[in-house]
C-alpha cells in the first residue's frame, strides 16, 4: 500500500509536468541538489563543469514501484518486452510478469532492468535518468559533506563495497546509508543507470595503437582520467563503458531525476 | 579485460546475424520483429525539411551512421567510407539501398547544413537522408545502434565511427567499426540481403 502511494506521488509528478518550477516545493520522494562546479573523472580534463540545480530521487526505484509501472504498461512486462529494449534475463529474478516473488522483495531496488526500461518508467513519472555528471556530482557526498572524495576513508568504503559479492536477495532501498541531503544508496546498494552512459570513448588496454583509437572514436584521444586516486569513480566509468542499452545486470538499478525550470523574471 | 567486456557487449547487442529478403517482398517489411530499430518512434527532419520516422525507410536495406556536419576529422572519412561501399555496388544494387547520416549536433546541423554536407559528396538525395532530431531521439538511436558520443567542447563531439547495415525490416545485420575499414564484410551483407530469394524447390 505504502508503495502504491509512492507510485501515485510519482504519477502526480507527471501531472505537474516535467520541470519543477525553481521555487516549487520539492516532491517528498526527491531532494533538490544545488549543483555547482565539478571536475569529472573523464572528459574535459582541464575544465571543471557547472552542474545546474536538479531534483534527484531519495532512493533507487524499488520492485514495488516497478510492479505498478508494468501493471499499467503491459508492453514492459517481462514476457512482452521487446528484445531491442531488454535482454533475455530482464526481470529474471521475478517469479512472473506481475509477481516479483521472494527473490525481489517489494522494498528492494529493482535490478535486471535495461536503460530503455528505466527510461520508459521514468518518462511515465515525468522524470528522467540523471546524467552522468548529475549522478557523479551527488555521489561525492557523505553524511556530512557535499564532497567527500578527498577523504581516503570515504573512497575506501566504496571500494570495499565494490569488492563484495552481491547478496542473493537485495536489502530494502530505504535501509541504505543516506547522505547529508537525504539521498540514500548511491553507494553500497546497487549500481545505477545514468542517462548518457554511452558517452565514454574508452578502448581496451590492449589497443595501444593511438591511430586505431582515433579511427574508432573521433576525438577519442581527448579522454583521460583526471583523478587517479578516485579508483571507485574509475570503476563506475569502466562499468558504464561496457554496457549497452538493452543489457540487464543483477546489481544494476536506477533512480529518477528532474530538471528545475529556469527562474521566471517578474 | 575491458576489451573483452566491450567485445562481449557488442556481440551480445548484435545478436544473431540473419539475412532477410529485400525489396521483392515488401509485405514482409510490415512485420517488424522484436529486434527492429523501427520500433523507435522518434520523428526526424531530413535535408529537405521533411519530417519522417525511421520506420518509413522500411522495405529496403539501410546503411546508417551518426556524426556531425562540421566534424573535420572523422565525418568526411565516414562519408568517404559510405561512398566507397556504394562505388563497389552495381547501379541496380545501389538503387535499392538507402543511406542515412544522423546528426549528433542538432543545434548546428540544420536541414540546410545537412543538405550542404551531403552535396559535398554529390550523393543521390532520393536515397541519402541527412537527419536532424531532438537530443532525446539522438541519444535513443545512438544507444540502439551501440554508438558512443559526447560533446567535448563548444564545437566538437567525440563519437564512435560505426556504419550499421539494417535489414529491410530494421534489424541490425552488420556493423563496420573504425574509419577506412575493409568493406568486404558489409558489402557481402548488403549483397546477401539484396539477393532475390530462390523459389522453393518443387516437390514431386
Amino acid at each position: 500500500m505504502k508503495h502504491a502511494v509512492l507510485f501515485l506521488a510519482c504519477v502526480a509528478g507527471f501531472v505537474r509536468g516535467e520541470e519543477a518550477a525553481d521555487t516549487a516545493p520539492v516532491p517528498p520522494e526527491m531532494v533538490r541538489v544545488e549543483g555547482g562546479k565539478y571536475l569529472p573523472m573523464f572528459g574535459d580534463r582541464d575544465q571543471s563543469r557547472q552542474v545546474a540545480p536538479y531534483l534527484l530521487d531519495r532512493r533507487p526505484v524499488t520492485n514495488a514501484d516497478y510492479l505498478e509501472f508494468v501493471r499499467g504498461h503491459p508492453k514492459w512486462r517481462r514476457s512482452r518486452a521487446s528484445r531491442l529494449f531488454v535482454a533475455e534475463n530482464y526481470l529474471g529474478h521475478w517469479a512472473g510478469d506481475l509477481e516479483p516473488g521472494p527473490g525481489a522483495p517489494a522494498d528492494a531496488p529493482v535490478v535486471l532492468v535495461s536503460w530503455f526500461a528505466a527510461r520508459a518508467y521514468l518518462k511515465a513519472c515525468g522524470k528522467r535518468l540523471p546524467t552522468e555528471d548529475e549522478w557523479e556530482f551527488a555521489a561525492r557526498a557523505d553524511a556530512t559533506r557535499a564532497d567527500a572524495t578527498g577523504d581516503p576513508a570515504f573512497l575506501a568504503r566504496i571500494l570495499t563495497w565494490y569488492g563484495k559479492p552481491n547478496p542473493p536477495v537485495l536489502p530494502a532501498a530505504n535501509t541504505a546509508e543516506a547522505d547529508f541531503r537525504g539521498v540514500a544508496g548511491m553507494h553500497g546498494l546497487v549500481w545505477e543507470w545514468v542517462r548518457d552512459f554511452n558517452n565514454q570513448m574508452v578502448t581496451g588496454a590492449a589497443r595501444n595503437d593511438a591511430s586505431l583509437d582515433r579511427s574508432l572514436f573521433c576525438a577519442g584521444g581527448a579522454v583521460n582520467a583526471t583523478d587517479a586516486a578516485n579508483y571507485a569513480a574509475f570503476m563506475r566509468y569502466a562499468f558504464r563503458s561496457s554496457l549497452e542499452g538493452n543489457f540487464t545486470v543483477t546489481n544494476l538499478g536506477f533512480r529518477g531525476a528532474r530538471d528545475l525550470a529556469p527562474p521566471t523574471t517578474p | 579485460m575491458k576489451t573483452t567486456a566491450i567485445l562481449t557487449a557488442t556481440l551480445l547487442a548484435l545478436g544473431p546475424v540473419s539475412a532477410s529478403s529485400c525489396c521483392e517482398h515488401k509485405e514482409d517489411a510490415a512485420a517488424a520483429t522484436a529486434e527492429s530499430l523501427y520500433q523507435l518512434d522518434a520523428t526526424w527532419t531530413d535535408q529537405h525539411d521533411k519530417q519522417l520516422t525511421l520506420a518509413e525507410l522500411k522495405g529496403r536495406p539501410v546503411l546508417i551512421t551518426m556524426g556531425y556536419a562540421t566534424c573535420s576529422f572523422a565525418c568526411p572519412r565516414l562519408a568517404a567510407d559510405l561512398l566507397a561501399i556504394e562505388r563497389k555496388l552495381t547501379p541496380e544494387e545501389r538503387a535499392k539501398l538507402a543511406v542515412v547520416f544522423v546528426s549528433i549536433d542538432p543545434e548546428r546541423d540544420t536541414p540546410a547544413r545537412l543538405k550542404n554536407f551531403l552535396d559535398q559528396y554529390k550523393v543521390d538525395h532520393q536515397r541519402w537522408h541527412g537527419l536532424r532530431g531532438d537530443e532525446d531521439a539522438i541519444l535513443e538511436l545512438s544507444v540502439a545502434l551501440g554508438i558512443r558520443y559526447r560533446k567535448v567542447n563548444d564545437t566538437d563531439f567525440a563519437h564512435s565511427n560505426v556504419l550499421t547495415l539494417l535489414s529491410p525490416t530494421g534489424e541490425v545485420l552488420h556493423r563496420q567499426e573504425g574509419l577506412g575499414a575493409d568493406p568486404s564484410g558489409i558489402l557481402a551483407a548488403i549483397r546477401e540481403v539484396l539477393a532475390p530469394v530462390e523459389a522453393p524447390e518443387s516437390r514431386p
